[in-house]
């Protein structure tokens, strides 16, 4: 998963007891660069904490391009495929969309029939973390830095004003700026790469 | 102490209490009400005139330790849908029921003079008293009043202005242990309450306990059985996010019913998620985790604050939260958590109500994404009973009619809840064939794996589809008796001794010798019942139908329609 994008670079540092507040930003989803075809498993694998039982275990929902998933070696492909991670979920709508679940045979088949743009080469993921999922593992991308679109994201600061006041410092091309600079400079791109620790 | 049927006639004012039937011993929760609305009520009455009757009956672990076992059930013939009802809730009134050895309260004719009644049950009976100072207030009130009013710990039932008024969609609330609200909403059950004129009841058990066969067998299974309800993996995240951790999951799929059901996504959907609500209620002081009533170890319900750090609601529900939102396109969670409270507070179901505001948004009653608007008009139509707000208050079914619109989202003209069954097929099938009309709650999750009711026919046919369906019903319906809270599935479903451990706590409370086998018999008995109050009441399989419009309107993202056929939705009762 490489780091392609030419767009704004922001390092936060943030409160430690706010941290987990954050993590709920991924529910919209980061982008990632991979390789087109990498089993969707694989793919996972190659991001920090998800091990083969943490995917097995706790990941209990998978969607991809709004289907569910219970094949781990299903394909990434065809343009900026969408995935979304959940935990277990309930009600029998939960149980019907349950990885390999008893109930998935009450799914409407939405497998889109025309084929997939097989492209070579690079492709960029959407990865969309849910619930504990986020909380769980959302922490360690945070650190490493991820790439997000500066609409959610506005959309994000401007419902949790407070978290702005969590933020100790924020970093630009090696430059601090406050709060009103980085939310001026979120409106003037399409997506950003962010770090926060 | 001995269980008994306590019955009130408001028609002349009397009360007595009656040796249960030996037909009814067996029963509780859903299955003792719809089997007393079955025995008593005929089919063809007027839902609001002197031949419907409401019965309240706590399930048949309520007032015991066991886990989650405090729904109380409450059945009639409903004036929303005119088909049989049983809504259920939790709150402390099942406990405190069964601690009064009230096995069933039926109430009655109505009363011949225009005046407000209130009941107050204890283990000696019921008490009918005039009740003036709260007529026309809304619930909230009623339960400060009372708190005021009377002295010690007491379960509290009341209606809002809508019930009084007799709205379609007016519900019966149930003081919880914080004195929040819980709500049996669906069907207009309050319309009915309203119509036998009596604005509340209070439940004083005095010191009276329910009587366990073999306690310690009791407390055996309950400790199995509460341990497989904490360590499940759904129950952590009903603890952590509620209910509305499914707005993100539902949306993704491209169900989750958007503009008046026209899209199966909404793009404010993040505004309103389960994930934003948790932080919104940790960054206000509210309390994330909640429980309903006591012995509940889920705790999906929580404390929701307002930008001050003040209680705004409690209870905040994903099919709430959807109707209000997605449905009418409301990206802004304090409008609906507003809206909520106004809702608790007049005593008008969240699902029906808010669907039928989307309907009338259709219609240019308000425009969609208006919830300032929605907030203005539950307060000034629907609590006072303006021609727009009646209008709404009787529900989807009712706007549609009104205004001359055609989608309208309702089987047997209650509203579909936040799962669009043109993308989630298998819940299309229980709206349709429900014996109450469209409720996502008719066919749960119940571990039918383990009953042996998983079907034998393949489910990815239509055949097996709908089998698997009709065995979710039947298992629900069973669990609709117990007073267990539906949450209990997830644990039923993943852990094989939690299933076991709900039979035996069954049998250790009554000395019984019950298998799964007998579940299974008493919710095939269940939905029998019902359905034949239904077929008396004049309902065909014709009426057992998705509205045409999911079956030729497209679903986007997905562009997916309905398409089981009416004959292949029929081979339901074949059994």
């Amino acid at each position: 998963m490489e780091d392609q994008h030419p767009a704004p670079h922001f390092q936060l540092t943030v409160a430690s007891d706010a941290l987990i507040l954050f993590t709920t930003v991924l529910q919209s989803g980061i982008e990632l660069k991979s390789r087109a075809g990498i089993p969707m498993g694989r793919f996972l694998n190659e991001l920090p904490g998800f091990t083969a039982d943490y995917i097995g275990d706790v990941v209990q929902t998978i969607f991809l391009n709004g289907t569910a998933i219970d094949d781990l070696t299903t394909p990434l492909e065809g343009h900026n495929p969408i995935l979304a991670l959940s935990a277990a979920m309930p009600g029998l709508a939960g149980a019907i969309f349950r990885k390999n679940s008893f109930h998935s045979a009450l799914r409407t088949d939405t497998k889109k029939t025309d084929s997939v743009d097989k492209q070579q080469g690079n492709l960029t993921v959407t990865l969309k973390l849910f619930n504990s999922i986020a909380q769980e593992r959302g922490l360690e991308l945070l650190k490493k830095g991820v790439w997000i679109k500066t609409k959610p994201a506005l959309v994000f600061f401007s419902k949790r004003e407070s978290l702005l006041q969590k933020i100790n410092t924020i970093e630009f091309e090696k430059k601090t700026i406050d709060t009103a600079t980085f939310l001026s400079l979120l409106s003037q791109s399409e997506k950003i790469n962010i770090r926060i620790a | 102490m001995a269980d008994k049927i306590f019955r009130v006639n408001m028609a002349d004012l009397t009360t007595s209490i009656e040796d249960i039937p030996a037909d009814w011993a067996g029963h509780g929760g859903r299955g003792l009400t719809s089997t007393i609305v079955s025995a008593e009520v005929e089919p063809t009455c007027h839902p609001l005139g002197q031949n419907n009757k409401l019965v309240f009956a706590p399930g048949l672990l309520s007032g015991t330790a066991a886990a989650n076992s405090g729904r109380l059930s409450i059945g009639a013939k409903s004036p929303l849908t005119g088909t049989i009802k049983e809504s259920n809730s939790g709150g402390t009134a099942a406990q405190l029921f069964a601690k009064a050895g009230c096995k069933a309260l039926i109430v009655e004719g109505l009363p011949k003079a225009d005046n407000w009644y209130s009941l107050a049950l204890t283990p000696d009976g019921v008490t009918i008293t005039e009740e003036k100072e709260l007529i026309g207030q809304g619930n909230f009130a009623v339960v400060q009043a009372l708190e005021n009013r009377i002295e010690g710990k007491h379960g509290l039932l009341s209606i809002g202005q809508a019930g009084e008024m007799r709205l379609a969609s007016a519900n019966i609330s149930i003081k919880d242990p914080d004195g929040s609200l819980r709500s049996c909403g669906r069907g207009g059950l309050g319309a009915v309450m309203g119509a036998k004129k009596i604005k509340f009841i209070t439940v004083d058990p005095k010191d009276g306990k329910v009587a366990i066969a073999k306690p310690d067998a009791f407390k055996d299974a309950n400790r199995i059985f509460a341990k497989a309800l904490v360590d499940h993996p759904v129950s952590q995240a009903l603890g952590q996010y509620g209910t509305n951790v499914l707005t993100n999951i539902i949306n993704e799929s491209g169900g989750f019913p958007t503009q008046n059901f026209t899209k199966g996504q909404f793009e404010g959907h993040e505004s309103i998620s389960g994930e934003t609500m948790h932080d919104t209620i940790k960054e206000r002081g509210g309390k994330v985790k909640h429980g309903c009533h006591q012995g509940c170890v889920i705790q999906c319900s929580q404390i929701y604050n307002d930008a001050d750090g003040k209680k705004l609601t409690a209870g905040f529900e994903y099919e709430s939260i959807w109707a209000m939102g997605a449905d009418c396109c409301v990206d802004n969670l304090d409008h609906i958590a507003e809206a909520d409270r106004i809702m608790d507070d007049i005593g008008i179901d969240t699902i029906e109500t808010s669907v039928a505001m989307g309907v009338a948004m259709e219609a240019g009653v308000l425009p969609f994404g208006d919830g300032a608007g929605i907030c203005k008009l539950l307060t000034e139509d629907i609590t006072k009973g303006t021609g727009i707000g009646r209008i709404i208050g009787n529900g989807a079914g009712s706007v549609g009619r009104a205004f001359g619109i055609t989608r309208v989202p309702v089987v047997k003209n209650q509203a579909i809840p936040a799962y669009d069954p043109r993308a989630i097929k298998g819940i299309g099938i229980t709206y349709a064939t429900s014996t109450q009309g469209a409720d996502h709650t008719m066919g749960y999750t119940i571990a039918t794996n383990i009953l042996n009711v998983g079907g034998k026919v393949d489910p990815l046919t239509k055949e097996g589809q709908v089998e698997l369906s009709r065995n979710l019903q039947i298992a629900t319906a069973a669990i609709d008796s117990t007073g267990m809270c539906l949450f209990i599935a997830f644990a039923a479903l993943d852990d094989e001794k939690c299933l076991p451990a709900l039979v035996d706590l069954l049998n250790a409370r009554f000395d019984l010798s019950l298998t799964g086998d007998d579940v299974v018999s008493l919710g095939q008995h269940i939905l029998k019942t019902e359905r034949a109050f239904n077929t008396a009441a004049g309902f065909t399989s014709a009426d057992d139908r998705l509205p045409e419009f999911f079956y030729n309107e497209p679903l986007p993202p997905h562009n997916v329609v309905f398409d089981f056929s009416g004959e292949e939705i029929d081979t339901f009762w074949d059994f």
